[in-house]
């Protein structure tokens, strides 16, 4: 049994009803043509507030007995409505978090699933990965255990193993639709009104901060339109090849050769050469940090001298570049649409 | 973890650091306004799936341990 949205937003209405408003009102809004931002949270060990939570939108009966991606440690996950922006994502987020009185971003105790429609490809996948690792505002160094879900081993002889990784495909379930999709059709900019997929999704598991949803979201948009040849695909193509540019730039071209998403092809999962890839992103990354620090504490007797950019600067300088441009064709879009 | 190199001062480095290179993105623009649609007919009834509603439904899993995942949390 599910809970409806509106079930949803008159539990949180009197802890936040302006927020709660602005949600209702915009929630299937779309904006700039990103894409939808589905969201399921993961509570690591018990939650007297996640439980009467819960409580409110209908208690127990609301167990499913289908199995969901969950995290393997997560004692309760939630799965929350999908709704039309990373902006409506953060508010619901923000929400909840009054509800519970405490916070859900940067909380060791909460993971964050940020889903994406669209199934992107092993390359793909691969970039979102990498530069979701690297455009975070937290770096963080993982264990196998980090990453093991509740599909990462399917027992129950479904073949939907999907292994151990941050990003892994739907697990066979819906996909609300109706949401709009900035498509083009010969060449021309069009407006879908359902998403063109069926159930497809990419989720990034581990996600903590509302920086990781703008960032997933922005990546999740580029590379879904680049392989659906939608309307953003021209700037997927190029931060498809930017992301491989600076990989190749710091030696690391190598770690896109594994696969970095189960193909989900009912086969059970090698995890070894996707973690040794990713150990090896992750002592680069964490070197980066350890020369920055350095140099912040040296910054004294630096002053005036030149400074190399190293892969987290670069990665966050393509953040930008990419979403200032998507945000500035998308006003030149909207002045066009008005006269 | 530990990283340095000979004759400098070591650096402790936790699990989970804040991203030295990251600057919080300017403010979002307003979102535009919907411009006009040009929504070709075949693409609407192709894709046009009466059952499909749930998406990402919202619903609540419960599990008590990774090993027995039908279990209520109690």
């Amino acid at each position: 049994m599910a809970y409806t949205v509106e079930d949803l937003l008159s539990v949180l209405h009197p802890h936040c009803p302006i927020k709660v408003d602005a949600l209702c009102k915009n929630r299937r809004r779309v904006e700039h043509g990103l894409t939808t931002v589905g969201l399921k949270i993961h509570c690591l060990g018990d939650n007297r507030e996640l439980l009467n939570f819960i409580e409110a939108l209908g208690g127990r009966s609301e167990v499913i007995a289908n199995r969901f991606y969950a995290h393997a440690r997560a004692s309760v996950t939630v799965i929350l409505p999908p709704v039309g922006s990373a902006r409506s994502a953060i508010l619901l987020l923000e929400c909840i978090e009054k509800y519970f009185g405490h916070p859900i971003f940067h909380n060791p105790r909460y993971q964050i699933q940020v889903c994406s429609p669209c199934r992107l490809d092993g390359p793909r996948a691969a970039i979102l990965a990498i530069a979701f690792y690297l455009g975070s505002d937290v770096l963080r160094r993982y264990s196998l255990d980090d990453l093991t879900t509740t599909f990462s081993e399917d027992t129950l002889g479904h073949h939907k193993h999907r292994g151990r990784r941050i990003v892994l495909y739907d697990g066979e379930g819906d996909l609300d639709r109706d949401f709009e999709w900035w498509d083009l059709e010969k060449d021309r900019f069009s407006i879908l009104p359902q998403l063109p997929f069926s159930k497809e999704r990419t989720d990034v598991l581990t996600c903590q901060s509302k920086t990781d949803i703008e960032n997933i979201n922005l990546m999740a948009t580029l590379l879904s339109h680049h392989q659906a040849l939608a309307y953003w695909q021209h700037l997927g193509r190029r931060f498809v090849a930017d992301v491989e540019a600076l990989l190749k730039r710091h030696l690391l071209q190598g770690i896109l050769e594994v696969s970095w998403v189960h193909p989900a092809t009912g086969e059970r999962a090698d995890d070894t050469q996707f973690f040794s890839a990713l150990q090896e992103l992750m002592a680069y990354a964490f070197e980066e940090y350890a020369r920055l620090e350095k140099v912040r504490r040296n910054q004294w007797w630096r002053q005036g001298t030149s400074d190399r950019s190293g892969i987290l600067e670069e990665m966050q300088a393509l953040l930008q570049h990419y979403r200032a441009e998507l945000l500035a064709e998308s006003g030149r879009l909207l002045q066009e649409g008005a006269t | 973890m530990r990283a340095h190199q000979p004759g400098s001062t070591p650096i402790d480095i936790p699990e989970t650091v804040p991203n030295p290179a990251y600057t919080p993105a300017p403010a979002p623009e307003r979102a535009p306004t919907k411009v006009p649609e040009k929504v070709p007919e075949k693409v609407i009834s192709g894709i046009a799936d009466a059952t499909s509603n749930g998406g990402l439904n919202p619903k609540l899993l419960i599990s008590g341990s990774p090993f027995d995942r039908r279990a209520p949390l109690v």
